[in-house]
């Protein structure tokens, strides 16, 4: 039994696809609060879990914190009127945008649950859209951890997800 | 965005299971002693919950709009084929129902009728909330909650919850309040209050059968006693006086953490006065003769102080988490019968995880633990201590139970982990293999199926074992 548990401990991940040259992507992730009207960045663990996931693919990332377009986003909370604005200001290098609204759901056994929902979406330079949503059911142990460090625990799954969008985008010939 | 939202939170669904397997060949139930004292871990049996949350009208990203949405719970102790209860439906039960709403008349404040409940946080090791109000009430609840601050005040019926099938209303009320100081220091407040009411009539209402002695009480023997007085008077034996019965508790908190290896620590503090019983029934030639013994319950109290401290001590390789509990119970209605209700008992545990790789964990936790109790002999130290109760002694009138007053227990649990979400004492699902070793004082400390009369003793007589060994395969997680 040890040895099946320390078989399952070192099995490797597949190596994910990868772009064939090196090119670049606009990368912004968002947090929706709903407890109060504010749309802010996400964690920096999260930022790094995204980035990670392009980077993997040997794609270059440029991260988007802050600027004309990202100030706007507490404003504007619709998708596509978001990926305009950012498109203004990246152009023709392909664009990520990552946003997450954490709710809470409640206290259960113990832990504080809440539920992220996330929307990826994918803009390339000619326009081909891939997206995911989902929802990441987090547990956070303490009642000071409120909606960041919900955004952050849903890191691990986000990456995987934000991956299979990149790869689509990539088999596809982007 | 908010299509999203709206979409995916209309249905919501979550929940908690942990199952096990642990043969024990020493005659045992599986569980390595007798309760959480000693740490949850190994001492607990299967559990599965699972909480529906119907979002009606969701909260919308950047708006103040009203929200609403119902909860329900269903829990229990039983799975198919790994307890007695074999998974039985019986054995669960809706736990909670509540409809919330928010943004509803004032900002910021949640409004809850169903089910209501505030506590303060969970002593994770030991799986207790020792700072928790309105979990046994009914009613309506309003969170005022901002960043900085959370109050929370609640009001409703106790009744069901206290007395089941014989209900009288218990009215209650409770309060919490909270300060958060920029997510690195948190103190609390707060308490409840019960009041049953005298109802002139309602036999499950409170009432006192006046002049009975506490002693004549314990044996079950009120009504025999007076017939000695009062011979064929049955029909005389005093008439229940009403009375009404009070009740509160009072809990604190203090956590702080977020700096060096301190990833939090959390004391609680309960003190409650426990609310009156209602009534014992004697049978005597064949009359069932209810003897109300509000005034012999009403002097029962209980302090509950706990901490624990969770410390990463190598990021990523090693964490561990250090617990101590101290109760102790006062009946002061009570100078001779050992029982839960008059007994103190402490103990510390301590969890260490080293990471081996990610997801492959190495988990060693010990604990030692000392009950005590305050009246006289309440543990069978030996195999033939059936025989004796008070001092030690064989005394058929007696109210002491074999041979010692004190208990202590130590128990080592060791083994690996499979966490496919990576490290984290608390970081779920865990697919465990451990095995762990109790030693106790107490002669077979743990649920079995050993003797417990004279006639068993002499068919099947009885074994001396203090060291108890248990292996178990479990798997624990929250969805």
């Amino acid at each position: 039994m040890v040895l099946v548990f320390a078989l399952f401990a070192c099995l490797k991940a597949p190596v994910p696809v990868q772009s064939g040259n090196a090119r670049q992507l606009v990368v912004a992730n968002v947090m929706d609060s709903t407890t109060d009207v504010s749309a802010t960045g996400t964690p920096a663990a999260f930022d790094v879990a995204v980035v990670g996931a392009a980077g993997r693919r040997k794609l270059v990332t440029l991260l988007v914190e802050g600027g004309p377009a990202f100030d706007t986003f507490t404003a504007v909370r619709d998708t596509s009127r978001r990926i305009t604005a950012l498109k203004e200001e990246s152009r023709d290098t392909p664009l990520l945008l990552v946003e997450t609204a954490p709710v809470f759901f409640s206290e259960l056994n113990g832990q504080y649950r809440w539920t992220v929902a996330v929307h990826v979406s994918l803009v390339a330079a000619d326009g081909t859209f891939n997206e995911a949503r989902f929802d990441v059911p987090v547990f956070l142990q303490y009642h000071h951890q409120r909606e960041a460090e919900a955004v952050d625990a849903a890191s691990p799954v986000v990456e995987r997800r934000v991956g299979e969008v990149i790869d689509t985008w990539l088999s596809g010939g982007g | 965005m908010i299509l999203l939202v709206c979409a995916a939170l209309a249905t919501d669904v979550g929940g908690y299971v942990r199952i096990m397997t642990r043969p024990d060949m020493e005659g045992g139930d599986g569980k390595l002693g007798y309760w959480n004292l000693y740490g949850r871990l190994m001492n607990e049996g299967p559990y599965a919950a699972l909480e529906l949350r119907q979002g009606i009208l969701e909260p919308k990203p950047g708006s103040r709009a009203p929200w609403t949405d119902i909860h329900a719970k269903i829990e229990g102790g039983t799975v198919a084929n790994a307890d007695a209860g074999n998974g039985s439906l019986a054995y669960l039960r809706l736990s909670q129902l509540y409809a919330q709403a928010g943004n509803v008349g004032l900002s910021d404040v949640t409004w809850r009728l169903g089910t209501l409940e505030s506590n303060f946080g969970d002593l994770g090791l030991y799986d207790m909330k020792p700072a928790q109000v309105l979990y046994d009430t009914v009613g309506a609840q309003a969170r005022y909650q901002t960043p900085g601050l959370e109050f929370t005040l609640g009001a409703g019926d106790a009744g069901w919850s206290m007395k089941g099938a014989e209900y009288n209303t218990v009215l209650t009320g409770g309060l919490t309040a909270r300060v958060s100081i920029a997510n690195h220091f948190e103190i609390g407040a707060g308490g409840q209050a019960y009041v049953e009411p005298m109802v002139i009539g309602n036999r499950f209402a409170p009432y006192n059968t006046p002049n009975v002695d506490y002693e004549d009480y314990l044996r079950g023997e009120v009504v025999e006693r007076w017939l000695d007085d009062h011979p064929s008077q049955l029909a005389d034996f005093p008439n229940p006086e009403p009375t009404d019965s009070q009740s509160w508790k009072a809990v604190g908190y203090m956590g702080f953490g977020g700096f060096g290896p301190v990833v939090w620590n959390s004391l609680y503090v309960n003190y409650t006065q426990l609310h009156p019983k209602g009534y014992v029934t004697e049978t005597v030639d064949g009359d069932d003769i209810d003897i109300y013994v509000h005034d012999l319950t009403d002097e029962r109290t209980q302090l509950l102080v706990g901490d624990e401290v969770q410390l990463q001590l190598v990021p990523q390789r090693w964490d561990l988490s250090l617990a101590g509990l101290y109760g102790d119970a006062q009946d002061g209605d009570n100078n001779l019968a050992p029982t839960d209700d008059d007994r103190t008992y402490m103990s510390v545990v301590m969890r260490n995880q080293v990471y081996l790789a990610p997801t492959l964990h190495l988990l060693v936790e010990t604990s030692l633990a000392r009950e005590e109790s305050h009246n006289g002999n309440a543990f069978r130290n030996h195999k033939d201590s059936l025989f004796v109760n008070t001092e030690g002694q064989a005394d058929a009138e007696g109210f002491e139970y074999g041979d010692a007053a004190e208990r202590v227990t130590w128990q080592g649990k060791g083994g690996f982990v499979l966490n496919p979400l990576g490290p984290g004492i608390y970081t779920r699902p865990s697919l465990r293999l451990l095995y762990g070793v109790q030693y106790s004082t107490q002669n077979n400390a743990f649920g079995n199926s050993f003797v417990e009369s004279l006639d068993q003793y002499n068919d099947f007589g009885n074994v001396e074992r203090h060291w108890h060994n248990v292996v178990a395969l479990e798997a624990e997680a929250w969805f």
